[in-house]
């Protein structure tokens, strides 16, 4: 599991590659939560793209990053899942609360 | 071991009205197409092989109730609520005149209200040969079983009740030897504490955990609970709200969800899972939904080459051999 940010646009572009359960999680948190931290006012969007599958762990890791954004103005969007992970995020209901978009250029591209 | 659901609705009990009995009768008369059914069993067979659960059943709305019967003299069973009428009839039937004198084990999880508002209605109480021993973490159980039945919420006060009572408390991380079970117990988050329990005889375990809630703030602690259900052959889970409602709007309700049951089973090597305490407003239709989608996200997060884990849905009435 390995987090990369970049910036594009102003928005910080977050690509997390491979896969997030007990294992991971606390590295996941240990990576995503920072860029959080440090994009206040700011969107973040969670490039899924080089994720095969993400457990509640990880799921809830996304969700604690969501929380702490809230305080910071930062509003997070979901991008590019495969279909289990797209699967994944509608059986947890996490598409009723994050912004789910097939790709990153179209996460960008939303307002 | 044989598990036997009396009642697996969370929070309040519930029942279909006569518009949504109307409608399962629409949707199985509209499934049947006109056929003509020379027989009884053709009938049956019809409704068995071809109508999905929700059509041909119900999950049923009595509150949590759950019998461990390891085919010993002693009664073990899960909570008191509504669902312990039906139990408490339904001893008496399979005791018949033998009934006389019975041990009535019941282990309590906590004691918020749908957890034993059915012990009001629990006839074997009436009986002053039997004896009802309450097993559990709090304190205070004598106490609120006896503010229950105090004018003006119940007509019939606890004392009215004949049969002999005993209160043992339990402690988390504790095993005890009770009614040929191995019991140990484990602490849960909820409010005012509640407590799972894992049973084991002869080889078999079934663990059951509800209104225990996996919150975010707690996500170190998941391990303790890995280990609690370490190779059972089923854990009964609370279910009652998906991942997203459980940790945004009813985070701290003390509840958990499908997603966490499933992979803390799939930690812990659990040869079932079986959903349990399912939310109130949902009807038949809606929890065999959610159902499905829990074993799909099993097979979705199923490590290669590991074995499946099987998820059963509770309903009222449901038998399963352990």
């Amino acid at each position: 599991m390995e987090c990369n940010t970049e910036t594009i646009d102003g928005v910080a572009v977050v690509h997390l590659s491979g896969d997030v359960d007990m294992r991971s999680a606390n590295a996941f948190e240990a990576q995503f939560l920072p860029v959080i931290e440090s994009s206040a006012g700011k969107r973040v969007v969670l490039d899924l793209a080089g994720t095969r599958y993400m457990s509640s762990v990880g799921l809830r890791v996304i969700m604690k990053a969501a929380q702490a954004g809230r305080q910071l103005d930062v509003t997070l969007a979901l991008a590019g899942p495969n279909e289990d992970m797209r699967e994944i995020i509608q059986i947890s209901r996490f598409d009723k609360i994050f912004p789910v978009h097939d790709s990153v250029a179209a996460a960008l591209a939303a307002e | 071991m044989k598990i036997r659901i009396w009642g697996c609705r969370g929070s309040l009990p519930t029942a279909p009205n006569a518009r949504e009995v109307r409608g399962k009768v629409v949707q199985a008369l509209a499934m049947a197409g006109g056929r003509t059914f020379e027989s009884p069993a053709a009938i049956e067979q019809f409704v068995d092989a071809e109508l999905e659960f929700p059509l041909r059943g119900t999950y049923g709305g009595e509150s949590s109730c759950v019998e461990i019967d390891g085919g010993g003299e002693e009664f073990v069973v899960c909570d008191m609520g509504s669902g312990l009428r039906e139990f408490g009839l339904d001893s008496i039937r399979r005791t018949g005149s033998e009934g006389d004198g019975r041990v009535y084990n019941i282990f309590l999880s906590h004691l918020h209200w749908d957890h034993i508002m059915g012990f009001p209605f629990f006839t074997p109480a009436f009986n002053p040969a039997n004896t009802i021993r309450f097993h559990g973490g709090h304190e205070s159980i004598e106490a609120v079983l006896r503010r229950q039945q105090e004018d003006p919420c119940f007509p019939v006060p606890l004392d009215w009740m004949q049969a002999k009572f005993e209160f043992n408390r339990v402690r988390p991380g504790e095993s005890y030897e009770i009614a040929g079970f191995r019991v140990s117990v484990v602490e849960q988050h909820h409010h005012g504490l509640s407590y799972g329990y894992r049973f084991e005889e002869a080889g078999r375990s079934v663990v059951y955990s509800t209104d225990s809630e996996h919150n975010l703030e707690q996500m170190d602690q998941e391990q303790r609970f890995v280990d609690f259900f370490a190779n059972a052959d089923m854990v009964i889970f609370d279910t009652m709200y998906s991942l997203g409602d459980a940790i945004t709007i009813k985070q701290d309700w003390g509840h958990s969800s499908n997603i966490v049951a499933v992979d803390l089973c799939q930690l812990a090597g659990v040869r079932r899972l079986c959903m349990f305490h399912h939310e109130p407003i949902h009807n038949d239709r809606m929890i065999h939904d959610v159902f499905l989608e829990t074993v799909r996200y099993e097979e979705l997060v199923r490590r290669e080459g590991a074995e499946p884990l099987q998820v059963l849905c509770a309903y009222d009435g449901m038998e399963i051999e352990i």
